[in-house]
């Protein structure tokens, strides 16, 4: 490896003008990043990550404040290039860039290769030929089958799409790609197969990774370093395996100990306080409001401190060197253990053989097929638990939610709430009921009407359902908001949504679905929009109001991980089945279904080693709901489907472990 | 791991070869639609001009009485009793009502009609006739057609792609002199073109005639092709003002605002960070993707602008079709009615069937079919 650093960044500045004032969004970075090494820069939502990927690639809006400092590529200044210049030279043929996954990377009307290849006719001249057979060449690196060149996006999955933008980025073999959050809106499956193949590309090709990321559990799939940002700050700069074995600064601890994790029985703490606003920058240290360590010093601005080679820290605790203090040891955290209830054998809910299929029309008239998005699900659900629902994304989680809720009619089957179908209530029964069940969306900002004040949005259930007495009113939305923790109640209440932060918001949400004392809460996704240090927060609220008011919690997520302390039981779905049901400690530890073993062996705790090895990874896609296989849904990816029996038959539900049951043949011959 | 990643996707025809075959059967699909569509406009036309066949007891009485007139006025039947000429009336009545289908009930006459209409055999004028004098509604119709399709499509090309072009431009040049003045003038298309004939020639023929007031061309027409042309341009001027007048403001102002909105798309930006050029990113970025959505809103103006026809022509007496329909109501010419009608929907479909296929051709989601 060569010592002279590919990148180097100094003191890099970009604030924006807004009609509110000047946002700071890049501080004064100052970072390098060695030929075939993966820097990481890993931040909450606003510390100025996604400006940082733009100010490099000169991708800027209109309204930049102040850009400035310095970027040598290769020991040549690129900011001190003419614009003209720097896209001839610089853009794409040595830095190029992967955006967040999403339909909206590509452009929807022009064939993906073209769209590939496109650059090298551009800014290598090639001719259309060449640069397409090139573009093929990189998508078989990537892991796309070449017939897919002449496609359109629209008719590729949201894993291909993604594979497709970083063969765009690889086409021109940059010596850096930018990547931004490249996998945070796939599934796990998908994810951990785009990080297996950014592996081997980077081992292979030896190109630069800067990998931006809000995870830390996808970030070090990947590092090499570490580059902590917060508030438009580098606060840490580290190798990934120091910052994963021992972080530095008290935000990167706090960080860690924020992470749920799979294996392990603590439980995930969470960050208390906000990042600072970037239009108001404290002038001491940016994380003092938050950190348990703060001392007089902190006051002042810290600068800089050196722990070792290529390894800094901004923070005060390590400003005298010959003293060794430890943070770890400074911080205090107060880790309250979540009482869990025994649980109950009262029955709530029950779901019996529930099918909810949605028509096709094809010509607005003509019935296409059915999309089969919850096929035959049976379970039922206890008074005072908590249960996960999880799968990948099509699986039918949220549809099922829906068909709880009595939002969609089931197509065949029922439910059965408290001893009472649901299919036999009537109109004023049915209000009854979804006054009985609470429902938590996955986007508070969308769940809240933004011209309602807080005040006004809880009230309105209330309204609604006949409290008519404006006083109990009040004493309601205040208990309730004080239940979810916004106190004291007089600076929300008056409110409009988009003046608290996400996990504000969402508390919001929490409180208006518990005002009207429901039995039962759904909370879809609740966690997957807001930042890691909210989560923690915002799940520990939720099990902990559940666990007092003896509320059955039907919690669906895609994410493993978070499901260990904040669940009793879990349902694995897969193409609109339960394929295992157990509790959770059982099902983590001792997964039986093939699919759940998968998405297990997917689901990366944070570790440095994890950057040395690809996963094992079922392939394919998940089965069309429209088309589902016959026999077992998951038979085409499994790697244990046995012939003749899986593709044919539908698995029953077994039970290999007491109280632990999954639909798979491989049980049947125990 | 292999490249086991991708699903199977049964091999098709691909790239040029699909988007051909596509595109044919959309506009198949397309056609059989429309033809349905106007089928059932003609024929609700049809009954409505009829007024579901009490038109007919009142041609009846006409007749009648226009015939009993004849025979009373005719010199050779005096001598005849009152009887006989009563009998000699009614022969005639019946030969009449024979001629014009009249006996048959009107359910299949509706039906015949629209047969007839589909075919453009469009019968025969009641009053009117064409300048050649055929009383052919079919002939009457074709001679105006022309007149009409030369002025609107020469107006909707202009305002089309003049609007686009401005409109790109100044979603470059947001925020500048220009984009604010056409904010201030967009609400000015809130009058119809019309409103803004009579301005334009109060101003352009009147108090400053430089151009004709009204007509299609000089009395008499030149002689050589070059004048008559020149001629035709001078009197079409003050038509296609009034109409890019009334459409041109507003559609630069929101197809800017819709260019502004998708210039902020990911892959915009994304193009950005390429490094394309940026006439590459205007065209290939910007414009094409949001060409579907602005061809919706420029098929809308079109259809308002179709009806708004009968008007306009009115206020330049151009000598099209909407002149026609206003004279053929004035005579109760219902032949001529449902003809210039079956004409109106055929063009307005026609224009839905070009900008369907055009829409399939800028569009891949809509040849292709998302729900693949």
């Amino acid at each position: 490896m060569m010592t002279e650093p590919l990148l180097k960044v100094e003191d890099l500045r970009l604030a924006y003008q807004t009609e509110r004032g000047v946002v700071t969004a890049v501080d004064g970075l100052n970072f390098e990043i060695r030929r075939n090494e993966a820097l990481v820069v890993l931040g909450e939502s606003g510390c100025g990550k996604s400006s940082l990927a733009k100010a490099l690639l000169r991708v800027l809006p209109r309204n930049v404040y102040q850009y400035s400092g310095r970027v040598l590529l290769d020991g040549v200044d690129i900011m001190a290039l003419n614009p003209e210049h720097f896209r001839r030279d610089v853009q794409w043929l040595r830095i190029s860039l992967v955006m967040q996954a999403s339909m909206n990377a590509l452009n929807p009307v022009v064939r993906v290769g073209e769209q590939v290849a496109e650059p090298l006719w551009v800014h290598r001249g090639w001719s259309r030929n060449k640069a397409m057979a090139r573009a093929g060449e990189v998508f078989e690196l990537v892991g796309v089958s070449g017939d897919f060149l002449k496609r359109y996006p629209f008719e590729l999955s949201g894993g291909m799409r993604q594979r497709v933008v970083l063969a765009m980025a690889l086409v021109a073999e940059p010596e850096l790609v930018i990547m931004d959050e490249p996998t945070s809106a796939l599934d796990v499956l998908t994810q951990a197969g785009i990080m297996n193949r950014l592996k081997r590309i980077k081992r292979e090709l030896g190109t630069s990774f800067m990998l931006i990321t809000h995870d830390v559990a996808t970030s070090s799939e990947i590092a090499d370093r570490i580059a902590l940002m917060y508030a438009g700050q580098i606060v840490e700069l580290s190798s990934a395996a120091q910052f994963f074995a021992k972080p530095a600064h008290p935000y990167g601890k706090l960080l860690m100990d924020s992470v749920p994790r799979l294996h392990q029985t603590r439980q995930p703490d969470h960050i208390p306080g906000q990042p600072p606003n970037l239009m108001l920058l404290p002038s001491g240290c940016r994380f003092v409001d938050r950190c348990p360590a703060r001392f007089d010093r902190c006051d002042e601005d810290p600068m800089p401190i050196a722990l070792s080679e290529r390894n800094e820290v901004r923070c005060w605790l390590y400003a005298d060197p010959t003293e060794t203090t430890n943070p770890r040891e400074l911080i205090k955290t107060p880790t309250p253990v979540l009482e869990t209830q025994p649980l109950s054998k009262e029955v709530l809910v029950t779901a019996q053989d529930l099918h909810t299929w949605f028509e096709l029309k094809q010509w607005g008239f003509i019935r296409a097929g059915y999309v089969r998005a919850v096929n035959g699900v049976n379970f039922h659900l206890y008074r005072g638990e908590a249960v996960a629902f999880v799968g990948e994304s099509g699986c039918g989680k949220s549809s099922l939610a829906r068909t709880l809720l009595g939002l969609h009619k089931p197509t065949q089957g029922e439910v059965v709430f408290e001893g009472r179908h649901m299919h036999d209530l009537n109109k004023h029964e049915l209000k009854q009921y979804r006054a009985r069940v609470g429902y938590v969306q996955q986007d508070p900002f969308g769940a809240l009407p933004p011209f309602m004040t807080i005040r006004r949005a809880l009230s309105e259930p209330l309204i609604i359902h006949g409290v008519s007495d404006p006083k109990e009113r009040e004493a309601r939305i205040r208990a309730a908001l004080e239940e979810v923790r916004l106190s004291p109640a007089d600076d929300y209440l008056p409110k409009f949504p988009h003046m608290l932060s996400g996990g504000q918001q969402q508390r919001v949400v929490i409180a208006r679905s518990l005002i009207l004392q429901p039995a039962m809460i759904i909370a879809d996704e609740p966690v997957s929009m807001l930042d890691a240090s909210v989560r923690v927060e915002i799940l520990r609220l939720l099990r902990t109001i559940q666990n007092k008011r003896e509320l059955t919690l039907a919690f669906i997520t895609h994410d493993l991980s978070t499901v260990r302390h904040f669940a009793d039981r879990i349902f694995v779905m897969y193409g609109g089945r339960i394929v295992e049901a157990a509790t959770v400690d059982d099902l983590l530890d001792f997964p039986q279904h093939p699919y759940t073993q998968a998405l297990l062996a997917a689901t990366a705790d944070p570790d440095a080693e994890n950057a040395a090895q690809e996963r094992e990874l079922p392939g394919g896609e998940p089965p069309s709901l429209l088309h589902p296989p016959p026999g077992c849904y998951f038979h085409p990816r499994c790697p244990h489907a046995i012939k003749g029996l899986c593709d044919v038959e539908e698995p029953p539900e077994l039970e290999p472990r007491t109280g632990h049951y999954s639909a798979c043949w491989l049980h049947e011959e125990k | 791991m292999k490249l086991s990643q991708n699903p199977s996707i049964p091999k098709k025809a691909e790239g040029l070869l699909r988007d051909l075959k596509l595109m044919l059967l959309l506009t198949c699909k397309r056609i059989i639609a429309l033809v349905l569509m106007v089928l059932i406009g003609v024929y609700l036309t049809i009954l409505i001009a009829n007024m579901g066949g009490r038109v007919d007891e009142l041609r009846l009485v006409q007749i009648r009485s226009e015939i009993s007139e004849a025979v009373r006025g005719d010199l050779s039947f005096r001598e005849l009793d009152s009887a006989e000429r009563n009998q000699l009336i009614q022969r005639r009545v019946d030969l009449e009502v024979q001629r014009l289908n009249l006996d048959r009930p009107f359910l299949l006459r509706s039906f015949s009609y629209l047969y007839r209409a589909m075919r453009l055999d469009l019968g025969r004028a009641e009053q009117m006739h064409s300048d050649k004098g055929s009383r052919e509604v079919h002939a009457i119709i074709l001679e105006r057609l022309p007149a009409t399709l030369l002025l609107f499509g020469t107006a909707n090309l202009l305002i089309f792609f003049l609007s686009v072009y401005t409109a790109l431009w100044l979603s470059r040049h947001y925020g500048s002199f220009m984009d604010r003045i056409v904010i201030v003038l967009a609400p000015t298309s809130a009058a119809p073109a019309w409103f803004y004939g009579i301005f334009l020639i109060l101003c352009f023929a009147f108090l400053l005639p430089i151009l004709p007031a009204g007509g299609m061309v000089r009395a008499p027409p030149p002689e050589d092709n070059w004048n008559y042309t020149l001629s035709v341009l001078k009197h079409m001027a003050l038509p296609v003002m009034a109409m890019l007048l009334s459409q041109i403001f507003i559609s630069i102002y929101s197809w800017r605002t819709f260019f502004l909105i998708h210039s902020s798309e990911d892959y915009v930006e994304m193009a950005r960070a390429k490094g394309l050029p940026s006439r590459m990113i205007e065209r290939r970025y910007i414009l094409r993707p949001t060409l579907a959505p602005v061809i919706t809103s420029f098929m809308l103006m079109l259809i308002s602008m179709w009806s708004g026809a009968i008007i306009l022509e009115r206020t330049f007496s151009w000598p099209g079709l909407g002149t026609l329909i206003f004279q053929a109501i004035g005579h109760h010419d219902t032949p001529v009615i449902i003809g210039s009608v079956v004409i109106f929907a055929y063009l307005l479909a026609f224009s839905i069937l070009v900008l369907d296929i055009v829409y399939g051709i800028v569009d891949p989601r809509v040849r292709i079919g998302v729900s693949r």
